[in-house]
Protein backbone atom coordinates (compact mmCIF):
# COMPACT_ATOMS: atom_id res chain seq x y z
CA UNK A 1 0.00 0.00 0.00
CA UNK A 2 3.01 2.24 0.39
CA UNK A 3 4.15 2.30 -3.18
CA UNK A 4 2.80 5.22 -5.24
CA UNK A 5 -0.62 4.41 -6.57
CA UNK A 6 -1.00 4.08 -10.33
CA UNK A 7 -3.59 6.86 -10.20
CA UNK A 8 -0.99 9.12 -8.70
CA UNK A 9 1.49 8.15 -11.40
CA UNK A 10 -1.12 8.89 -14.02
CA UNK A 11 -1.75 12.31 -12.52
CA UNK A 12 1.96 12.90 -12.52
CA UNK A 13 2.23 11.94 -16.16
CA UNK A 14 -0.57 14.32 -17.03
CA UNK A 15 0.93 17.07 -14.95
CA UNK A 16 4.25 16.63 -16.71
CA UNK A 17 2.60 16.74 -20.09
CA UNK A 18 0.65 19.87 -19.27
CA UNK A 19 3.20 22.67 -18.94
CA UNK A 20 4.27 22.24 -22.54
CA UNK A 21 0.71 22.79 -23.73
CA UNK A 22 0.23 25.77 -21.54
CA UNK A 23 3.33 27.70 -22.51
CA UNK A 24 2.28 31.01 -23.97
CA UNK A 25 4.40 30.78 -27.11
CA UNK A 26 3.58 27.12 -27.44
CA UNK A 27 5.94 24.32 -28.32
CA UNK A 28 6.33 22.93 -31.78
CA UNK A 29 3.92 20.22 -32.86
CA UNK A 30 6.77 17.73 -32.71
CA UNK A 31 7.70 18.66 -29.20
CA UNK A 32 4.10 18.36 -28.15
CA UNK A 33 3.73 14.95 -29.74
CA UNK A 34 6.91 13.73 -28.08
CA UNK A 35 5.65 14.91 -24.73
CA UNK A 36 2.31 13.23 -25.19
CA UNK A 37 3.92 10.01 -26.29
CA UNK A 38 6.11 10.09 -23.27
CA UNK A 39 3.09 10.59 -21.02
CA UNK A 40 1.24 7.78 -22.78
CA UNK A 41 4.17 5.51 -22.16
CA UNK A 42 4.11 6.31 -18.43
CA UNK A 43 0.41 5.63 -18.40
CA UNK A 44 0.89 2.26 -20.06
CA UNK A 45 3.50 1.37 -17.47
CA UNK A 46 1.19 2.41 -14.65
CA UNK A 47 -1.67 0.35 -16.06
CA UNK A 48 0.51 -2.72 -16.44
CA UNK A 49 1.88 -2.32 -12.96
CA UNK A 50 -1.61 -2.09 -11.63
CA UNK A 51 -2.82 -5.10 -13.59
CA UNK A 52 -0.09 -7.40 -12.28
CA UNK A 53 -0.32 -5.90 -8.81
CA UNK A 54 -4.03 -6.56 -8.63
CA UNK A 55 -3.57 -10.13 -9.82
CA UNK A 56 -0.85 -10.77 -7.23
CA UNK A 57 -2.95 -9.31 -4.47
CA UNK A 58 -5.96 -11.38 -5.37
CA UNK A 59 -3.95 -14.60 -5.47
CA UNK A 60 -2.29 -13.86 -2.14
CA UNK A 61 -5.58 -12.98 -0.54
CA UNK A 62 -7.27 -16.16 -1.66
CA UNK A 63 -4.42 -18.20 -0.27
CA UNK A 64 -4.31 -16.31 3.01
CA UNK A 65 -8.08 -16.47 3.33
CA UNK A 66 -8.13 -20.24 3.11
CA UNK A 67 -5.62 -20.48 5.94
CA UNK A 68 -6.85 -17.66 8.08
CA UNK A 69 -10.15 -19.31 8.68
CA UNK A 70 -8.53 -21.96 10.80
CA UNK A 71 -7.22 -21.27 14.27
CA UNK A 72 -3.47 -21.79 14.62
CA UNK A 73 -4.15 -24.53 17.18
CA UNK A 74 -5.77 -26.73 14.54
CA UNK A 75 -2.86 -26.60 12.11
CA UNK A 76 -0.73 -29.68 11.40
CA UNK A 77 3.01 -29.40 12.23
CA UNK A 78 3.75 -29.01 8.51
CA UNK A 79 1.23 -26.23 8.17
CA UNK A 80 2.64 -24.49 11.23
CA UNK A 81 6.10 -24.71 9.77
CA UNK A 82 4.81 -23.34 6.51
CA UNK A 83 3.18 -20.45 8.32
CA UNK A 84 6.39 -19.72 10.21
CA UNK A 85 8.35 -19.84 6.96
CA UNK A 86 5.96 -17.44 5.30
CA UNK A 87 6.32 -15.13 8.23
CA UNK A 88 10.09 -15.28 7.94
CA UNK A 89 9.92 -14.65 4.21
CA UNK A 90 7.68 -11.64 4.80
CA UNK A 91 10.11 -10.38 7.38
CA UNK A 92 13.03 -10.78 4.96
CA UNK A 93 11.08 -8.88 2.35
CA UNK A 94 10.37 -6.12 4.79
CA UNK A 95 14.02 -5.90 5.74
CA UNK A 96 15.09 -5.88 2.09
CA UNK A 97 12.60 -3.11 1.33
CA UNK A 98 13.91 -1.11 4.24
CA UNK A 99 17.47 -1.57 3.04
CA UNK A 100 16.51 -0.52 -0.46
CA UNK A 101 14.89 2.61 0.93
CA UNK A 102 18.00 3.42 2.88
CA UNK A 103 20.29 2.87 -0.11
CA UNK A 104 18.13 5.07 -2.30
CA UNK A 105 17.99 7.71 0.38
CA UNK A 106 21.78 7.70 0.74
CA UNK A 107 22.16 7.96 -3.03
CA UNK A 108 19.82 10.94 -3.25
CA UNK A 109 21.45 12.66 -0.33
CA UNK A 110 24.77 12.87 -2.14
CA UNK A 111 23.41 16.11 -3.56
CA UNK A 112 23.30 18.53 -0.60
CA UNK A 113 20.30 20.42 -2.02
CA UNK A 114 18.41 17.15 -2.28
CA UNK A 115 19.45 16.20 1.25
CA UNK A 116 18.01 19.46 2.52
CA UNK A 117 14.76 18.90 0.64
CA UNK A 118 14.45 15.37 2.00
CA UNK A 119 15.12 16.50 5.55
CA UNK A 120 12.41 19.10 5.27
CA UNK A 121 9.94 16.63 3.79
CA UNK A 122 10.72 14.14 6.58
CA UNK A 123 10.26 16.79 9.22
CA UNK A 124 6.98 17.89 7.72
CA UNK A 125 5.71 14.31 7.53
CA UNK A 126 6.68 13.57 11.13
CA UNK A 127 5.00 16.76 12.25
CA UNK A 128 1.80 15.88 10.39
CA UNK A 129 1.75 12.34 11.76
CA UNK A 130 2.33 13.68 15.24
CA UNK A 131 -0.69 15.94 14.90
CA UNK A 132 -2.89 13.41 13.17
CA UNK A 133 -1.73 9.78 13.11
CA UNK A 134 -4.66 8.79 10.91
CA UNK A 135 -2.66 10.12 7.95
CA UNK A 136 -5.85 11.37 6.31
CA UNK A 137 -5.19 14.81 4.97
CA UNK A 138 -7.45 14.83 1.95
CA UNK A 139 -10.41 16.97 1.11
CA UNK A 140 -12.60 14.09 2.31
CA UNK A 141 -11.34 14.18 5.83
CA UNK A 142 -14.24 15.06 8.08
CA UNK A 143 -13.83 17.96 10.47
CA UNK A 144 -13.99 17.08 14.17
CA UNK A 145 -17.47 18.62 14.30
CA UNK A 146 -18.72 16.59 11.34
CA UNK A 147 -17.24 13.46 12.82
CA UNK A 148 -18.86 14.10 16.20
CA UNK A 149 -22.20 14.63 14.45
CA UNK A 150 -21.77 11.32 12.62
CA UNK A 151 -20.95 9.63 15.92
CA UNK A 152 -23.98 11.16 17.56
CA UNK A 153 -26.14 9.54 14.86
CA UNK A 154 -24.47 6.19 15.41
CA UNK A 155 -24.58 6.05 19.19
CA UNK A 156 -28.34 5.48 19.62
CA UNK A 157 -28.26 2.82 16.92
CA UNK A 158 -25.36 1.10 18.61
CA UNK A 159 -26.88 1.31 22.04
CA UNK A 160 -30.23 0.09 20.81
CA UNK A 161 -32.25 -1.13 23.74
CA UNK A 162 -29.18 -1.53 25.90
CA UNK A 163 -29.05 0.59 28.99
CA UNK A 164 -26.15 2.24 30.70
CA UNK A 165 -25.40 0.84 34.14
CA UNK A 166 -27.39 2.97 36.55
CA UNK A 167 -24.50 3.91 38.82
CA UNK A 168 -23.08 7.43 38.61
CA UNK A 169 -20.00 6.55 40.67
CA UNK A 170 -19.00 3.71 38.36
CA UNK A 171 -19.78 5.67 35.18
CA UNK A 172 -17.74 8.63 36.35
CA UNK A 173 -14.83 6.44 37.40
CA UNK A 174 -14.63 4.99 33.87
CA UNK A 175 -15.03 8.49 32.43
CA UNK A 176 -12.19 9.81 34.58
CA UNK A 177 -9.82 7.03 33.55
CA UNK A 178 -10.90 7.27 29.90
CA UNK A 179 -10.78 11.05 29.66
CA UNK A 180 -7.37 11.10 31.33
CA UNK A 181 -6.04 8.64 28.73
CA UNK A 182 -7.75 10.54 25.91
CA UNK A 183 -5.86 13.65 27.03
CA UNK A 184 -2.64 11.81 26.07
CA UNK A 185 -3.79 11.09 22.51
CA UNK A 186 -3.53 13.30 19.44
CA UNK A 187 -7.19 14.32 19.62
CA UNK A 188 -7.63 15.47 23.21
CA UNK A 189 -10.13 18.14 22.17
CA UNK A 190 -12.88 15.73 21.07
CA UNK A 191 -15.88 15.60 23.40
CA UNK A 192 -14.85 12.24 24.84
CA UNK A 193 -17.68 10.22 26.40
CA UNK A 194 -17.32 6.84 28.07
CA UNK A 195 -20.24 4.61 28.94
CA UNK A 196 -20.60 1.31 30.80
CA UNK A 197 -23.31 -0.75 29.12
CA UNK A 198 -25.39 -3.02 31.29
CA UNK A 199 -24.61 -6.28 29.52
CA UNK A 200 -23.05 -9.60 30.53
CA UNK A 201 -21.22 -9.82 27.23
CA UNK A 202 -17.52 -9.00 27.24
CA UNK A 203 -16.79 -6.20 24.82
CA UNK A 204 -15.84 -2.57 24.24
CA UNK A 205 -16.67 -0.29 21.32
CA UNK A 206 -15.57 2.96 19.77
CA UNK A 207 -17.73 5.26 17.67
CA UNK A 208 -16.37 8.15 15.55
CA UNK A 209 -16.25 11.46 17.37
CA UNK A 210 -14.98 10.09 20.68
CA UNK A 211 -17.69 7.80 22.06
CA UNK A 212 -16.37 4.73 23.82
CA UNK A 213 -18.42 1.96 25.41
CA UNK A 214 -17.41 -0.91 27.62
CA UNK A 215 -19.70 -3.62 28.92
CA UNK A 216 -20.29 -4.57 32.52
CA UNK A 217 -19.09 -8.09 31.59
CA UNK A 218 -15.74 -6.70 30.46
CA UNK A 219 -15.31 -4.70 33.67
CA UNK A 220 -15.98 -7.84 35.73
CA UNK A 221 -13.49 -9.83 33.66
CA UNK A 222 -10.71 -7.26 34.16
CA UNK A 223 -8.70 -7.03 37.33
CA UNK A 224 -6.82 -3.72 37.41
CA UNK A 225 -6.98 -0.14 36.23
CA UNK A 226 -4.00 -0.73 33.93
CA UNK A 227 -6.02 -3.45 32.16
CA UNK A 228 -8.97 -1.08 31.83
CA UNK A 229 -6.56 1.61 30.59
CA UNK A 230 -5.29 -0.76 27.90
CA UNK A 231 -8.80 -1.63 26.70
CA UNK A 232 -9.94 2.03 26.67
CA UNK A 233 -6.63 2.96 24.98
CA UNK A 234 -7.41 0.39 22.26
CA UNK A 235 -10.80 1.99 21.62
CA UNK A 236 -9.42 5.54 21.74
CA UNK A 237 -6.85 4.50 19.15
CA UNK A 238 -9.59 3.49 16.68
CA UNK A 239 -10.90 7.05 16.93
CA UNK A 240 -7.42 8.62 16.69
CA UNK A 241 -6.48 6.57 13.62
CA UNK A 242 -9.98 7.06 12.17
CA UNK A 243 -10.30 3.39 11.33
CA UNK A 244 -14.05 3.78 11.00
CA UNK A 245 -13.75 6.39 8.31
CA UNK A 246 -11.06 4.75 6.23
CA UNK A 247 -13.40 2.98 3.81
CA UNK A 248 -15.41 6.03 2.96
CA UNK A 249 -12.22 8.00 2.54
CA UNK A 250 -10.45 5.44 0.37
CA UNK A 251 -13.28 5.05 -2.12
CA UNK A 252 -13.93 8.75 -2.45
CA UNK A 253 -10.26 9.55 -2.76
CA UNK A 254 -9.85 7.05 -5.57
CA UNK A 255 -12.89 8.23 -7.48
CA UNK A 256 -11.86 11.84 -7.20
CA UNK A 257 -8.30 11.31 -8.36
CA UNK A 258 -9.62 9.38 -11.38
CA UNK A 259 -12.02 12.13 -12.22
CA UNK A 260 -9.35 14.79 -11.97
CA UNK A 261 -7.01 12.85 -14.23
CA UNK A 262 -9.72 12.20 -16.79
CA UNK A 263 -10.71 15.83 -16.98
CA UNK A 264 -7.10 16.87 -17.47
CA UNK A 265 -6.54 14.25 -20.12
CA UNK A 266 -9.65 15.17 -22.08
CA UNK A 267 -8.42 18.73 -22.12
CA UNK A 268 -4.74 18.32 -22.91
CA UNK A 269 -4.01 14.87 -24.24
CA UNK A 270 -7.04 13.07 -25.72
CA UNK A 271 -4.76 10.46 -27.29
CA UNK A 272 -4.38 9.02 -23.82
CA UNK A 273 -8.11 8.44 -23.33
CA UNK A 274 -8.27 4.75 -24.32
CA UNK A 275 -5.48 3.96 -21.88
CA UNK A 276 -7.24 5.98 -19.29
CA UNK A 277 -10.47 4.06 -19.71
CA UNK A 278 -8.60 0.81 -19.26
CA UNK A 279 -7.12 2.23 -16.11
CA UNK A 280 -10.57 3.29 -14.95
CA UNK A 281 -11.86 -0.27 -15.33
CA UNK A 282 -8.92 -1.55 -13.36
CA UNK A 283 -9.55 0.98 -10.64
CA UNK A 284 -13.14 -0.15 -10.37
CA UNK A 285 -11.97 -3.73 -10.16
CA UNK A 286 -9.55 -2.72 -7.45
CA UNK A 287 -12.25 -0.87 -5.54
CA UNK A 288 -14.48 -3.93 -5.66
CA UNK A 289 -11.58 -6.01 -4.42
CA UNK A 290 -10.82 -3.63 -1.58
CA UNK A 291 -14.44 -3.79 -0.55
CA UNK A 292 -14.58 -7.58 -0.66
CA UNK A 293 -15.07 -9.43 2.58
CA UNK A 294 -11.64 -11.05 2.54
CA UNK A 295 -9.79 -7.78 2.05
CA UNK A 296 -11.86 -6.04 4.68
CA UNK A 297 -11.20 -8.84 7.07
CA UNK A 298 -7.44 -8.63 6.49
CA UNK A 299 -7.28 -4.85 6.78
CA UNK A 300 -9.54 -4.88 9.78
CA UNK A 301 -7.29 -7.42 11.50
CA UNK A 302 -4.25 -5.23 10.94
CA UNK A 303 -6.19 -2.27 12.35
CA UNK A 304 -6.96 -4.29 15.48
CA UNK A 305 -3.25 -5.05 15.91
CA UNK A 306 -2.48 -1.37 15.49
CA UNK A 307 -5.13 -0.44 18.04
CA UNK A 308 -3.56 -2.96 20.44
CA UNK A 309 -0.04 -1.50 20.19
CA UNK A 310 -1.40 2.07 20.23
CA UNK A 311 -3.65 1.27 23.18
CA UNK A 312 -0.72 -0.03 25.22
CA UNK A 313 1.23 3.12 24.31
CA UNK A 314 -1.64 5.43 25.28
CA UNK A 315 -2.02 3.66 28.63
CA UNK A 316 1.71 4.08 29.22
CA UNK A 317 1.57 7.76 28.32
CA UNK A 318 -1.14 8.12 30.98
CA UNK A 319 1.17 6.58 33.60
CA UNK A 320 0.00 2.95 33.45
CA UNK A 321 1.87 -0.26 32.87
CA UNK A 322 1.76 -1.20 29.14
CA UNK A 323 1.35 -4.88 29.95
CA UNK A 324 -2.10 -4.14 31.38
CA UNK A 325 -3.48 -4.66 27.88
CA UNK A 326 -1.56 -7.93 27.48
CA UNK A 327 -3.11 -9.10 30.74
CA UNK A 328 -6.58 -7.97 29.60
CA UNK A 329 -6.11 -9.84 26.31
CA UNK A 330 -5.08 -12.91 28.27
CA UNK A 331 -8.29 -12.85 30.27
CA UNK A 332 -10.17 -12.19 27.08
CA UNK A 333 -8.46 -15.13 25.37
CA UNK A 334 -9.61 -17.44 28.15
CA UNK A 335 -13.13 -16.12 27.83
CA UNK A 336 -13.17 -16.64 24.07
CA UNK A 337 -11.33 -19.98 24.07
CA UNK A 338 -14.42 -22.25 24.03
CA UNK A 339 -15.88 -20.30 21.15
CA UNK A 340 -12.72 -20.30 19.05
CA UNK A 341 -12.28 -24.01 19.63
CA UNK A 342 -15.82 -24.65 18.41
CA UNK A 343 -15.94 -22.19 15.53
CA UNK A 344 -14.04 -22.67 12.33
CA UNK A 345 -14.39 -20.95 9.02
CA UNK A 346 -15.93 -17.62 8.22
CA UNK A 347 -14.18 -14.32 7.86
CA UNK A 348 -13.07 -12.50 10.93
CA UNK A 349 -12.70 -8.87 11.88
CA UNK A 350 -10.28 -9.65 14.64
CA UNK A 351 -7.19 -11.82 14.75
CA UNK A 352 -7.35 -14.91 16.89
CA UNK A 353 -6.95 -13.89 20.55
CA UNK A 354 -3.81 -15.98 21.12
CA UNK A 355 -2.09 -14.55 18.06
CA UNK A 356 -3.17 -11.08 19.04
CA UNK A 357 -1.72 -11.58 22.48
CA UNK A 358 1.58 -12.86 21.12
CA UNK A 359 1.81 -10.09 18.58
CA UNK A 360 1.30 -7.39 21.21
CA UNK A 361 3.87 -9.03 23.46
CA UNK A 362 6.30 -9.11 20.55
CA UNK A 363 5.64 -5.44 19.84
CA UNK A 364 6.13 -4.41 23.47
CA UNK A 365 9.37 -6.34 23.66
CA UNK A 366 10.80 -4.01 21.01
CA UNK A 367 10.89 -1.48 23.85
CA UNK A 368 13.23 -1.30 26.83
CA UNK A 369 11.53 -2.81 29.88
CA UNK A 370 11.56 0.51 31.74
CA UNK A 371 9.50 1.98 28.89
CA UNK A 372 6.70 -0.48 29.63
CA UNK A 373 6.46 -0.16 33.40
CA UNK A 374 3.90 1.93 35.23
CA UNK A 375 0.95 1.90 37.58
CA UNK A 376 -1.19 -1.21 37.84
CA UNK A 377 -3.74 0.24 40.30
CA UNK A 378 -5.46 -3.04 41.16
CA UNK A 379 -6.92 -1.91 44.47
CA UNK A 380 -8.50 1.25 43.13
CA UNK A 381 -10.00 -0.70 40.25
CA UNK A 382 -11.45 -3.45 42.41
CA UNK A 383 -12.94 -0.90 44.75
CA UNK A 384 -14.46 1.15 41.93
CA UNK A 385 -16.01 -1.89 40.24
CA UNK A 386 -16.95 -3.72 43.44
CA UNK A 387 -20.61 -2.94 42.92
CA UNK A 388 -20.58 -5.09 39.75
CA UNK A 389 -18.82 -8.03 41.39
CA UNK A 390 -21.15 -7.94 44.39
CA UNK A 391 -24.13 -8.01 42.10
CA UNK A 392 -22.90 -11.18 40.43
CA UNK A 393 -22.04 -13.19 43.52
CA UNK B 1 -7.79 8.97 57.98
CA UNK B 2 -11.35 9.96 57.27
CA UNK B 3 -14.44 8.23 58.51
CA UNK B 4 -14.71 6.28 55.30
CA UNK B 5 -11.18 4.94 55.27
CA UNK B 6 -11.62 2.13 57.77
CA UNK B 7 -14.47 0.32 56.03
CA UNK B 8 -12.53 0.78 52.81
CA UNK B 9 -9.42 -0.84 54.27
CA UNK B 10 -11.45 -3.68 55.68
CA UNK B 11 -13.01 -4.17 52.32
CA UNK B 12 -9.64 -4.32 50.61
CA UNK B 13 -8.51 -7.01 53.00
CA UNK B 14 -11.63 -8.95 52.19
CA UNK B 15 -11.53 -8.39 48.47
CA UNK B 16 -7.93 -9.05 47.60
CA UNK B 17 -7.63 -12.70 48.63
CA UNK B 18 -10.77 -13.46 46.64
CA UNK B 19 -9.17 -11.95 43.56
CA UNK B 20 -5.76 -13.47 44.19
CA UNK B 21 -4.85 -16.97 43.09
CA UNK B 22 -6.67 -17.19 39.81
CA UNK B 23 -6.32 -20.55 38.15
CA UNK B 24 -4.58 -21.18 34.87
CA UNK B 25 -1.96 -23.35 33.21
CA UNK B 26 1.44 -23.12 31.53
CA UNK B 27 1.15 -22.38 27.81
CA UNK B 28 4.44 -24.21 27.14
CA UNK B 29 7.29 -25.85 29.09
CA UNK B 30 8.69 -22.97 31.07
CA UNK B 31 11.50 -22.15 33.52
CA UNK B 32 10.21 -20.69 36.78
CA UNK B 33 12.49 -17.92 38.04
CA UNK B 34 13.19 -16.67 41.56
CA UNK B 35 12.60 -13.02 40.61
CA UNK B 36 10.81 -11.21 37.74
CA UNK B 37 14.01 -10.71 35.77
CA UNK B 38 15.41 -12.64 32.79
CA UNK B 39 18.74 -13.42 34.49
CA UNK B 40 17.23 -14.55 37.83
CA UNK B 41 18.05 -18.09 39.00
CA UNK B 42 15.76 -20.89 37.85
CA UNK B 43 13.74 -22.35 40.73
CA UNK B 44 11.92 -25.11 38.92
CA UNK B 45 10.39 -26.00 35.59
CA UNK B 46 6.69 -26.33 34.75
CA UNK B 47 5.47 -28.64 32.01
CA UNK B 48 3.16 -27.54 29.22
CA UNK B 49 -0.46 -27.51 30.43
CA UNK B 50 0.66 -27.77 34.07
CA UNK B 51 -2.14 -26.34 36.22
CA UNK B 52 -1.06 -23.35 38.27
CA UNK B 53 -2.28 -20.47 40.36
CA UNK B 54 -1.58 -16.95 39.13
CA UNK B 55 -0.79 -14.96 42.25
CA UNK B 56 -0.10 -11.60 40.67
CA UNK B 57 1.53 -9.63 37.90
CA UNK B 58 4.51 -7.33 37.73
CA UNK B 59 4.78 -5.70 34.30
CA UNK B 60 5.47 -8.49 31.82
CA UNK B 61 5.93 -11.08 34.58
CA UNK B 62 3.40 -13.30 36.36
CA UNK B 63 3.94 -14.76 39.81
CA UNK B 64 2.76 -18.36 39.74
CA UNK B 65 2.45 -21.31 42.09
CA UNK B 66 1.96 -25.00 41.40
CA UNK B 67 1.88 -27.35 44.36
CA UNK B 68 4.71 -26.29 46.66
CA UNK B 69 6.73 -24.63 43.88
CA UNK B 70 6.35 -20.96 43.10
CA UNK B 71 8.19 -18.23 41.22
CA UNK B 72 8.00 -15.94 38.21
CA UNK B 73 7.38 -16.65 34.53
CA UNK B 74 6.76 -14.41 31.54
CA UNK B 75 3.15 -13.28 31.50
CA UNK B 76 2.85 -14.57 27.94
CA UNK B 77 3.68 -18.11 29.09
CA UNK B 78 0.58 -18.50 31.24
CA UNK B 79 -3.03 -18.91 30.17
CA UNK B 80 -5.99 -18.25 32.40
CA UNK B 81 -8.66 -20.90 32.78
CA UNK B 82 -12.00 -20.12 31.19
CA UNK B 83 -13.82 -17.98 33.79
CA UNK B 84 -16.83 -19.78 35.19
CA UNK B 85 -18.76 -16.75 36.34
CA UNK B 86 -18.84 -14.96 33.05
CA UNK B 87 -21.50 -15.41 30.41
CA UNK B 88 -20.41 -17.45 27.39
CA UNK B 89 -19.48 -15.54 24.25
CA UNK B 90 -22.31 -14.88 21.85
CA UNK B 91 -22.15 -15.86 18.20
CA UNK B 92 -20.04 -13.65 16.03
CA UNK B 93 -20.87 -11.35 13.18
CA UNK B 94 -18.78 -8.99 11.09
CA UNK B 95 -18.80 -5.53 12.53
CA UNK B 96 -17.00 -3.48 9.91
CA UNK B 97 -20.08 -2.81 7.83
CA UNK B 98 -21.77 -0.68 10.45
CA UNK B 99 -18.61 1.35 11.01
CA UNK B 100 -18.36 0.54 14.68
CA UNK B 101 -15.10 -0.83 15.97
CA UNK B 102 -15.23 -3.21 18.89
CA UNK B 103 -12.74 -4.96 21.09
CA UNK B 104 -14.15 -8.28 20.00
CA UNK B 105 -16.27 -9.55 17.13
CA UNK B 106 -19.35 -10.05 19.17
CA UNK B 107 -22.36 -8.26 17.89
CA UNK B 108 -24.43 -7.82 20.97
CA UNK B 109 -25.96 -4.44 20.53
CA UNK B 110 -28.93 -4.21 18.26
CA UNK B 111 -32.40 -2.84 18.53
CA UNK B 112 -34.23 0.41 18.22
CA UNK B 113 -32.47 3.72 18.79
CA UNK B 114 -32.68 5.12 22.25
CA UNK B 115 -32.12 8.83 22.83
CA UNK B 116 -32.57 8.77 26.58
CA UNK B 117 -29.36 6.89 27.17
CA UNK B 118 -27.52 9.45 25.06
CA UNK B 119 -28.46 12.17 27.51
CA UNK B 120 -27.24 10.05 30.39
CA UNK B 121 -23.98 9.55 28.55
CA UNK B 122 -23.39 13.31 28.52
CA UNK B 123 -24.51 13.55 32.11
CA UNK B 124 -21.89 11.05 33.28
CA UNK B 125 -19.08 12.55 31.21
CA UNK B 126 -16.16 14.23 32.93
CA UNK B 127 -14.45 17.45 31.77
CA UNK B 128 -10.69 17.13 31.14
CA UNK B 129 -9.83 19.21 34.20
CA UNK B 130 -11.64 16.71 36.45
CA UNK B 131 -9.80 13.86 34.74
CA UNK B 132 -6.55 15.71 35.41
CA UNK B 133 -7.55 16.09 39.06
CA UNK B 134 -8.27 12.38 39.25
CA UNK B 135 -4.87 11.56 37.76
CA UNK B 136 -3.08 13.91 40.14
CA UNK B 137 -4.80 12.38 43.16
CA UNK B 138 -3.99 8.90 41.85
CA UNK B 139 -0.32 9.80 41.30
CA UNK B 140 -0.56 9.21 37.54
CA UNK B 141 1.88 11.29 35.52
CA UNK B 142 1.70 11.98 31.79
CA UNK B 143 4.69 10.70 29.83
CA UNK B 144 5.78 11.01 26.21
CA UNK B 145 6.19 7.98 24.00
CA UNK B 146 5.92 7.37 20.26
CA UNK B 147 3.63 4.68 18.92
CA UNK B 148 5.14 1.37 17.91
CA UNK B 149 4.99 0.92 14.15
CA UNK B 150 4.87 -2.59 12.63
CA UNK B 151 8.36 -2.08 11.17
CA UNK B 152 9.70 -1.70 14.74
CA UNK B 153 8.98 -5.30 15.63
CA UNK B 154 7.95 -7.20 12.50
CA UNK B 155 11.52 -7.00 11.23
CA UNK B 156 13.06 -8.03 14.53
CA UNK B 157 15.69 -10.68 14.12
CA UNK B 158 14.40 -13.27 16.52
CA UNK B 159 10.90 -14.62 16.24
CA UNK B 160 9.92 -16.93 19.11
CA UNK B 161 10.18 -20.47 17.78
CA UNK B 162 6.82 -21.45 19.17
CA UNK B 163 5.04 -18.40 17.80
CA UNK B 164 2.60 -20.48 15.78
CA UNK B 165 2.33 -23.35 18.22
CA UNK B 166 -1.02 -22.64 19.78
Amino acid sequence: MNRPSPALLACLAVALAMPACMMSRGPSQEQLRAQQEWANERMREATEMMETGLQDMQEQMEKAQAEQQRPAGSLTPEEKQKRAEEWRAAREQMKAARQQDETMDAELRKDPRMAKELDEADKEHREMMRKDPSGMYSQFNLSDGEEAALGLEMVPMLMGQQKLVDDAGLQQYVNKVGTWIAQQCERPGLPWRFGVIDSDAVNAFAVPGGYVFITRGMLVLLDSESELAGVLGHEISHVVRKHHLRWVYMNKEMQSSMQRSQEAIRKYNPSMLPQMQRMDQLMQKQAAFLNSGSMRSTLSQSEEMQADTDGATLAWRAGYDSYGLVSALQRFEAYQRPRYAAQQGGLRDHPEPVQRLKMLDLALRSRAEKDTLGEGATDRYLEATRVLRDRRS
Amino acid sequence: MGKRTLPFLLLMVLTLPAQAGESGFAAKPVDVLARPAPNAPVVTRFAKQQPLEILGRNGSWAQVKSGAASGWVRLLDVRFNVPAKIAPAAKSKLLSDNGIRGFSEEDLLAGTPSRGELEKLSFYSVPPKDALGFARAAGLKARRQDYIEPGDYMSMDELPEDFFDE
